[in-house]
């Protein structure tokens, strides 16, 4: 049986930022609450043996004292997870403090995931984040201190008013401060956000032109592009994330998590205070042998791995090769794509403008 | 003869908005034709899209009893489009009346289809009898309308009803005028049969149904008919009224409106204007003033989802059953692929049969530009007409190419005179004349290409003038221009859906803004696309759509795959919207975009 990875959603921010369409709500009092519903959800849930856990938001790190610990604790006790496991939490700099970073680490908290974005003041302001460059550093140095050395941090790019100056400081100062991970994300301005109703629309050419810089920057450094928006230093991958794109399984736990069982995808209600009082609403969804086929590919080609022609073949239940010649043989022509024995990768110039070339795969 | 002294038979003249639909529905309500349980607004308008837009297309005629002084008379309106596409209809329907209610809006006064349609009903005798409409409003200035009446037309109309049809005012005193102004018929019942067709429809059960105005003679079940200028024989099945559905009749005799069905399958067989006589008794001669209805304006139209070839076929010829005017064949497009050129009346022919297909047959469609009618003369001798720009022969095999120009009459007020102007010179218009209506309306005669009409002139002249002006058009003849094709190429290969035969003075703008415009609906693709507009090999505007830098979903957050698959579900529908021409993919937009291109 096939391991699976875990994913806990913590919907509590100090204040919500301005670009933010997740679930999320800042009154953090209903937290003690919200962990014994999670408690009863890992109960029924209970069962089979997990190889990752990511402790996601919202931000974990503004959870009261104790309240992680209670988190961790119980997930040992319904799922065997291996000795090995990667056991992520997402913290933001203005909350990762020595007690945060203490108990994390106590419970067994291995690797770190900092919403770090820029490490402009003036761009951190504009975008409703409560940090500045300096908790960065701190919060960044703090853990390592604590002993979680495995290290990752998010950037988001073509944010208002950026330069791809910002970014290529970003990367290098994280870079030398020794971190392991950086995830590249271009700013996507959902609706109803703060942000979309200011009438922010990022330029195209400015999101590539960052990207570009980013990437260039990363490679400098030493980090490979192991997904369009993930680098690493060697063997530093996000191994949970990983799952998402390789069609794994996982059991996503809390308000707005989504779960896949290799089958049936299937999300708990996004509301709060509904989940709370014990109501899961969980919405279900089996997705067809095509489909898994198209997600397949719309994930794989994401990775550096690309996909492999052995599982194409088998969601497809024939030769997709074969029934795909002619589109595969333009985009090779045309130097997107590139065709080993095993199977395909995306070339450089492709990686981000994928979706053109998914939408003729698929 | 006693019998015809109690019948009316006439017509309502409007410009669109002027009240018509409304006038028609006050009188039907008043003489009680239709209960009033059954009356909706606007009857004779049968039509969804008639009644949406306020215009009436098709031509439903209704007899209704009247009583005046004690004796009791058969009114019949036949309702006319007031468009300019249907001039030749609205003189057929013209042609079987005696008598012809010209509404004028006491706000507007009177516009340039009116006008238009008032000479046809003076060609044809008809005596026409002024109603001011819309009396009831605050701006109204009746004797203004009345003046302009006077002046602009030249009919008396100090005596002429004020009337709102809106709130049913003074409608008896259309009644009363039209029977003691309008003559009765006098046909001879005895003499043989004509009957003039001034509509017809397609029945599912009873095929072709023409709609006639008896002038002599009878006609009732059992008839043997011919078509005078078609040739053609049928055996009347049924005749009938309308009131204002259509209700069997015993007989149809001189003077009388009505419908004959002769299980006629085709509707081309029942041509407006054609004369039915009795084939065994033929009268010596038909109704004068049949002409074959030609189509003017042209344009290619196609399904936007290919596969959908079939079914815009079967849509087409359904509309046809109808429509004796659509003209349509198979046409090949390298870009858009099987599809029809279509030809029809004029612009507003075109939108409705545009409109239809899509609403009535749910098709989803693209259209090309509207091309008009081109006499080709080649250098062999030969004359070619072409209607499709793909088509026009080779400039080197090409002797002369000539094209339509219409007479344009522009009803504005004179502080647009300057901006109208320019307009049709810069349309290539010669001036012809203007003269002052009175101190608030001037009526301004062009001679304008109809190559240029079709483009965007209308909607020029609306936005030139805040919508203050009325324009309508009748086709001249035909005058050598040095007329040119524009290609326009899309990745370096020529996309024929969008070349356009125009003046060569004009290409260079129209090139340069087909192109602008192209680059702003074109999606940025893997790789750049120029975009260039050529005469013959020579590049006259070219424009780029950059090379695509960005696309790809973002962070898929905490496993959430199915919004990230929805998102690009999206974007494969909206794949399915494009063609692909060549190695471009062109949204259907785009060849609808260059349509409207504003020459400012």
């Amino acid at each position: 049986m096939q391991k699976q990875g875990l994913y806990v959603h913590i919907p509590f921010c100090r204040s919500r930022c301005s670009y933010c369409g997740f679930v999320s709500c800042t009154d953090i009092c209903a937290a003690e609450k919200y962990v014994g519903s999670l408690v009863s959800e890992m109960r029924e849930r209970a069962g089979g043996e997990a190889d990752t856990v990511y402790i996601g938001g919202g931000t974990p790190s503004v959870l009261p004292r104790g309240l992680l610990t209670k988190i961790v604790g119980a997930l040992r006790e319904n799922f065997a997870i291996s000795e090995n496991a990667e056991i992520t939490a997402e913290a933001n700099p203005d909350s990762c403090d020595s007690e945060f970073l203490h108990e994390a680490r106590e419970c067994g908290i291995n690797r770190l995931s900092l919403g770090v974005q820029t490490l402009n003041d003036c761009l951190l302001a504009r975008i409703g984040r409560r940090h500045n460059a300096e908790q960065a550093y701190r919060a960044v140095r703090s853990a390592q201190k604590a002993g979680i050395t495995n290290i990752g941090c998010d950037l988001m790019l073509a944010l208002p008013e950026q330069t791809e100056k910002d970014v290529v400081y970003a990367v290098d100062t994280l870079a030398s401060w020794g971190v392991k991970h950086i995830s590249a994300y271009s700013l996507s301005v959902e609706k109803e956000t703060a942000l979309y109703n200011s009438g922010y629309a990022p330029d195209e050419d400015r999101a590539a032109d960052m990207y570009e810089a980013a990437y260039g920057r990363l490679k400098a450094h030493g980090f490979e592009r192991y997904e369009v928006s993930n680098f690493c230093k060697a063997g530093h991958q996000s191994r949970h994330n990983l799952k998402y794109w390789r069609l794994e399984p996982y059991a996503g736990l809390g308000a707005a998590a989504h779960s896949y069982n290799g089958t049936v995808r299937s999300r708990n209600t996004s509301n709060i205070s509904e989940y709370i009082s014990g109501r899961r609403g969980e919405v279900c969804e089996q997705t067809s042998m095509s489909e898994k086929l198209e997600e397949y590919i719309m994930l794989g080609l994401r990775t550096k791995y690309g996909v492999e022609f052995s599982k194409l073949n088998a969601l497809f239940g024939g030769d997709w090769l074969k029934a795909k010649a002619r589109e595969i043989s333009e985009l090779c022509e045309g130097g997107y794509i590139r065709r080993s024995e095993r199977g395909i990768t995306l070339t450089e110039k492709a990686y981000f403008v994928m979706n053109s070339v998914i939408l003729r795969l698929i | 003869m006693e019998r015809q002294k109690h019948i009316r038979n006439f017509c309502i003249i409007a410009h669109i908005d002027h009240g018509k639909s409304t006038l028609a529905d006050r009188l039907i309500e008043k003489t009680g034709t239709v209960s009033m349980r059954e009356l909706t607004d606007q009857i004779l308008d049968s039509m969804d899209i008639e009644r949406e837009r306020g215009i009436t297309i098709k031509l439903t005629p209704v007899r209704m009893k009247y009583s005046y002084n004690g004796e009791d008379y058969e009114l019949n309106l036949i309702d006319t489009p007031g468009h300019v596409d249907f001039t030749y209809e609205v003189s057929r329907s013209l042609a079987a009346c005696e008598g012809a209610v010209l509404i004028v809006d006491a706000t507007q006064g009177v516009e340039a289809q009116t006008l238009a349609n008032v000479y046809l009903a003076v060609d044809n005798n008809l005596e026409v009898i002024p109603v001011i409409n819309k009396i009831d409003l605050p701006s109204a200035r009746p004797e203004e309308a009345i003046r302009e009446i006077e002046d602009v037309i030249g009919l008396p109309a100090e005596d002429a009803p004020l009337v709102s049809a809106k709130e049913g005012l003074n409608i008896e005193k259309v009644l009363d005028k039209i029977i003691t102004d309008v003559p009765p018929p006098s046909g001879d019942e005895n003499a043989p049969l004509k009957a003039l067709i001034f509509d017809s429809y397609y029945d599912n059960y009873k095929g072709a149904v023409c709609l006639v105005r008896v002038i002599d003679g009878c006609v009732k079940a059992g008839t043997k008919i011919r078509m005078m200028h078609n040739g053609k024989e049928f055996d009347v099945t049924e005749v009938g009224i309308f009131n204002p559905k259509p209700i069997e009749w015993h007989s149809l005799k001189a003077g009388d409106v009505g419908y004959v069905c002769a299980s006629i399958k085709n509707v081309s067989d029942t041509e407006p204007g054609d004369t039915i006589t009795d084939a065994l008794a033929p009268a010596a001669e038909p109704c004068p003033g049949y002409k074959k209805v030609q189509p003017v304006v042209y344009c290619g139209i196609f399904s936007t989802d290919g596969s959908r070839y079939n079914d815009l076929k079967d849509a087409l010829e359904k509309l046809k059953l109808n429509d004796a005017a659509l003209f349509f064949e198979p046409e090949v497009s390298v870009a858009l692929g099987f599809g029809f050129r279509c030809g029809f009346l004029g612009l507003l022919h075109m939108e409705i049969i545009q409109e239809r297909l899509e609403r009535e047959f749910n098709l989803d469609l693209i259209t090309t530009a509207p091309s008009v009618n081109y006499m080709v003369y080649k250098t062999d001798g030969e004359v070619v007409t072409v209607t499709n720009p793909s088509n026009l022969p080779n400039p080197s095999e090409t002797d002369r190419i000539e094209e339509p120009f219409v007479k344009a009459m522009i009803f504005t007020p004179p502080e647009y005179i300057g901006s109208v102007m320019e307009l049709c010179q810069d349309k290539r218009g010669t001036y012809i004349n203007m003269v002052y209506l009175d101190k608030t309306r001037v009526r301004i005669e062009y001679e304008i290409p109809l190559n240029e009409i079709v483009y965007d002139f209308f909607d020029n002249l609306k936005s030139r003038t805040r919508g203050y002006a009325s324009f309508d058009y009748e086709i001249k003849g035909y005058k050598a221009e040095d007329l040119v094709k524009l290609d326009i190429l899309l990745n370096n290969e020529i996309c024929d859906a969008l070349s356009i035969i125009v003046h060569r003075e004009k290409a260079y703008a129209r090139g340069r803004s087909i192109a602008e415009k192209l680059k702003e609906v074109i999606p940025r693709q893997l790789f750049e696309i120029p975009i260039q507009a050529s005469i013959g090999n020579k590049v006259i505007a070219r424009e780029t759509v950059k090379a695509m830098r960005k696309d790809v979903l973002a962070k898929c957050y905490g496993g959430d795959i199915t919004r990230k698959k929805k998102l690009l579900e999206k974007q494969k529908e909206g794949k399915k919207r494009m063609r692909q021409v060549g190695s471009v993919e062109v949204p259907s937009e785009a060849f609808m975009s260059v349509l409207k291109l504003d020459d400012k």
